[in-house]
């Protein structure tokens, strides 16, 4: 059974449609690359499969459970975890505060235990601070973690995302754009640390990225988007040289290069 | 009820609404532009009538020309307001502004009750007010036709003032983006003076008239007004001019035909305005006629 | 010994030296000063659930007023002797069985507890959904409609008569033990995951949620609880007044808990005790500029309401000049104190 099946998927807003007939299937420990032109919907697309946006029509499953129009918590809970395209962590919150929220939602106990500072509660805590710590270390984050989120570079503050998204103990991992604004070195950095994640974690990742070197180094398979509609799928070398893909990059006539 | 009956309740509900909405636009406009509740929109409201009250009882001037100048210091005070206590908080947490205008509204109260005393006062009504007219039996008050026929002609006036003109259209734009519309080169602090300045100035209008039907003034007499025409502004659609005058035009209407209709439900009027808030919140929450604010991811 | 159990160790001196202090103050001070503390400790209470809601959780509500109605008056019902009760209901009897009840002061406190707990949670169920501005007034109209409904129940509240002759309970121990318990449930709670989870809430809800927080019922649990604590407070303002009628919980007590959180701090439990120590001692310092002033020969004459015209006067200096108020956001911790002192030294990384 496939981890994530996503099926005839479909968002409109008013009359745009930012999503039209998304489909895709991952199996247990692939990474699957998305990319598209800025503005074809890949975001959307995340955004509709992790409960942020309600879809309009279409089916998400996730280890053949149906999770579409359920709330983003709701998903989260089921498994999937993702970080943002423009980087969302709590501002005012050291980094390792910030990756305990993650543990948050897998805590067994209630608002009063807690506020009575019951023992039941205190070992919850210590155990969700330590595993949160260990992240931090796998993550390269130790030394800051109690410096202020916000205040950390923003390579770094990427790498809190991930770690953040990672406490809550997902199954698939969905990352919007990891590597933005990260010079050559970084992202190589990242490409090696997505591979480790994903073997280390037993994690199913799918990715959005720009950064061609990233996509064609690490995704097993693409899926390539344009104005919401899927315009290709396969391996990273049949899709290097699709004409349709260049083109709507390029945004030239296909033609041109023949 | 008969025919006459029902038809002075509506002209009441109608007066009544058109009053209402002369507020709410002041409501709406400015959360348009800022997303600022201001809370001390009704307290203005209130000055206005004081002002007035003190031109004609204190410095002895003809009503006129009291109101004329009531008008005109409701429309300074209300732009000192925003220039004072609101444009220094523009780059604050939006949260902080509105914690401002509850510090305005207390202070506007006190001060009244400090300058003005806490005793209810008799707004004079002038004359030509104060006389009745009959037409098909139905007995309407001069000045419920007055207030009618004003609300009705500053209403299609801020219309056409904000889809038929250059300003307006600078208005609604501010409305919709304000970084864009200052990247486009309009004058966004002149903007918003201008709408806090119209804001307080049909606000003062609809005051003047409502200190005439309603005789009493008090300094917190523009709090519970203020919220049921900040109500009125987002059953109507907040940040929608004519969805202000239809808020109000409802909430007057409504209030007058309830008690109309059931009269043992009279002093549990003031719960109409609340309970028709939660209503639309929960089956409208933009209003009859606002817009939806998708955020992004 | 670790830094932790020291301070561990010396709240607990803290609070033994306050308890005996409180002992002495009840039986030595003037009866003046001990309102006032017991108004500062109420004034606490009001201040920390209302940083619990906004500070931490992130939510403007304007109830606060409401939900100290309900407080009060169930307190005030519960422990008032039937007498009194027959004397004050002339217009229209009591309500059995609450006319033949006469409880003591710490079931009926529970129970108004319990009862406001609830009634935050009505409140909380349409409030809630909305953001910012939005909640501030629909918390405002459902402040206002508990008040016009305590003002129609003529046979449960007496309506606009309101009720004289509560019996005066609350004294420094009860106000200041009920204080007490309440900043240490509070910061406990707000230290506990939950705290970090109001906190994401309040940070980015889109984020929070995101990371699988149930963000519309953690937002209720911070309000649920609050309203469990103001209920207790209002039930103590009711044992100290010993009057009460539904215009003393209008809108302006709700303004009054903004004001005290925003001098203090918002966002900080040391700064909400002293925001409430601050407003209330400040209230009372300015009493006589509502009276003649005499200054040498000249008696400048006194404005009543000239009290209230200056606090708003500090209130907008404080929101337009000193946003963060006396704390900002810092807490006041034995960690800070001693090191400042020298005592300690300065050690990397935060206590555990």
């Amino acid at each position: 059974m496939s981890v994530l099946k996503v099926e005839n998927l479909t968002k409109q807003f008013g009359g745009l449609v930012a999503l039209s007939d998304f489909n895709v299937e991952l199996e247990e420990g692939e990474l699957v690359g998305l990319i598209g032109p800025n503005g074809s919907g890949k975001t959307t697309a995340f955004n509709v499969i992790t409960g942020i946006y309600r879809p309009t029509g279409g089916r998400v499953t996730l280890r053949g459970k149906d999770i579409t129009g359920l709330r983003s918590d709701q998903i989260t809970a089921q498994g999937i975890a993702r970080t943002f395209q423009n980087i969302r962590l709590f501002p005012q919150m050291t980094v390792l505060e910030n990756v305990m929220v993650g543990h948050h939602l897998r805590l067994k106990t209630s608002p009063l235990v807690a506020g009575l500072g019951l023992p039941s509660y205190v070992r919850q805590e210590r155990a969700m601070r330590d595993e949160s710590l260990e992240l931090l270390q796998i993550t390269g984050l130790e030394d800051v973690a109690h410096e202020k989120a916000g205040s950390l570079p923003y390579g770094r503050q990427r790498r809190v995302e991930i770690a953040r998204a990672l406490a809550t103990e997902p199954k698939m991992l969905l990352l919007d754009e990891p590597a933005a604004g990260m010079n050559p070195e970084e992202t190589h950095g990242l490409m090696d640390f997505i591979q480790q994640i994903l073997k280390d974690f037993g994690l199913t990742i799918f990715l959005i990225e720009h950064q061609m070197r990233l996509v064609m180094g690490i995704c097993e398979r693409l899926l390539v988007l344009n104005y919401g509609v899927t315009i290709a799928k396969g391996y990273p070398e049949e899709i290097q040289n699709d004409s349709m893909v260049i083109s709507a990059y390029l945004g030239v006539s296909a033609n041109v290069n023949n | 009820m008969d025919l006459t009956l029902f038809l002075q309740h509506l002209a009441n509900g109608l007066s009544l609404g058109g009053l209402y909405a002369l507020i709410a636009i002041g409501y709406t406009m400015v959360y348009g532009i800022l997303r600022l509740i201001n809370f001390a929109h009704g307290d203005i409201v209130m000055m206005a009538a004081y002002f007035a009250f003190y031109g004609i009882a204190l410095f002895l001037l003809p009503w006129p020309v009291a109101f004329l100048l009531a008008i005109i210091g409701t429309v300074f005070l209300g732009m000192g307001i925003e220039r004072v206590a609101y444009r220094p908080l523009r780059d604050a947490p939006r949260i902080s502004v509105l914690i401002s205008a509850i510090g305005v509204s207390l202070l506007l109260e006190n001060v009244a009750i400090v300058a003005f005393g806490g005793r209810p006062k008799a707004f004079p009504r002038p004359s030509m007010f104060a006389e009745q007219w009959e037409v098909q039996g139905v007995r309407f008050n001069n000045l419920t036709l007055f207030i009618i026929a004003t609300c009705l002609v500053l209403l299609v006036a801020m219309f056409i003032l904000v889809y038929r003109t250059k300003t307006g259209r600078a208005m609604r734009a501010v409305s919709r983006d304000l970084e864009a519309a200052r990247l486009m080169g309009i004058n966004v602090n002149w903007v918003i003076s201008l709408t806090f300045g119209l804001g307080s100035g049909l606000a003062a209008i609809g005051a003047l008239m409502w200190a005439m039907k309603f005789p009493q003034i008090l300094p917190l007499m523009g709090v519970f007004l203020g919220l049921k025409c900040f109500i009125a502004a987002v059953v109507g659609g907040i940040g929608s001019v004519p969805g202000a005058m239809l808020g109000g035009v409802i909430l007057g209407v409504g209030e007058i035909m309830i008690v109309a209709f059931f009269p043992e439900l009279a002093s549990w009027k003031y719960l109409f305005a609340y309970s028709l808030l939660i209503v639309i919140l929960f089956i409208r929450p933009t209003g009859i006629m606002g817009r939806e604010i998708q955020e992004k991811a | 010994m670790s830094k932790n159990t020291v301070s561990k160790i010396l709240t607990l001196i803290s609070l033994v030296v306050f308890v005996l202090f409180l002992l002495w103050a009840q039986q030595n001070l003037n009866p003046y000063l001990r309102r006032i503390m017991i108004l500062i400790a109420i004034n606490v209470i009001w201040a920390v659930t209302f940083n619990l809601v906004f500070g931490y959780t992130g939510q403007f509500s304007l109830g606060h007023a409401g939900l100290i109605a309900v407080g009060a008056y169930v307190t005030a019902i519960l422990t008032m002797a039937p007498a009194q009760k027959e004397q004050n209901f002339f217009l229209a009897p009591m309500m059995w069985p609450l006319s033949q009840m006469e409880w003591s002061f710490l079931p009926a406190l529970v129970t108004a507890a319990l009862l406001t707990a609830f009634v935050g949670f009505l409140v909380g169920i349409p409030s809630l959904q909305f953001r910012g501005d939005y909640m501030a007034i629909v918390t405002l109209g459902l402040a206002e409609i508990i008040r016009v409904v305590n003002m129609n129940l003529q046979t449960i509240t007496n309506g606009s008569l309101g009720l004289k002759g509560i019996p005066s309970h609350t004294t420094l121990l009860w106000s200041w033990g009920a204080a007490v318990i309440t900043i240490a449930f509070i910061a406990t709670l707000v230290k506990s995951s939950y705290g970090r989870a109001f906190m994401a809430i309040r940070d980015d809800e889109l984020a929070a949620g995101a990371m699988g927080i149930q963000v519309f019922r953690h937002k209720m649990i911070a309000f649920v609880i609050a309203s469990f604590f103001i209920g207790i407070g209002g039930g103590l303002y009711a044992c100290l007044l010993s009057t009460i009628d539904p215009n003393v919980f209008i809108f302006l007590l709700s303004y009054q808990v903004v004001t005290v959180v925003v001098l203090g701090g918002v966002g900080s439990i040391t700064g909400n005790v002293l925001g409430a120590a601050v407003y209330v001692s400040l209230f009372e310092l300015l009493r006589p500029i509502d009276g003649p002033i005499p200054i040498g020969p000249v008696t400048i004459p006194g404005q009543p309401g000239m009290r209230m015209v200056i606090f708003s006067i500090i209130f907008l200096i404080v929101i337009l000049f000193y946003r963060r108020g006396i704390m900002g956001t810092s807490e006041f911790s034995w960690n800070w104190l001693l090191t400042k002192l020298g005592i300690w030294r300065e050690s990397a990384g935060v206590q555990e």
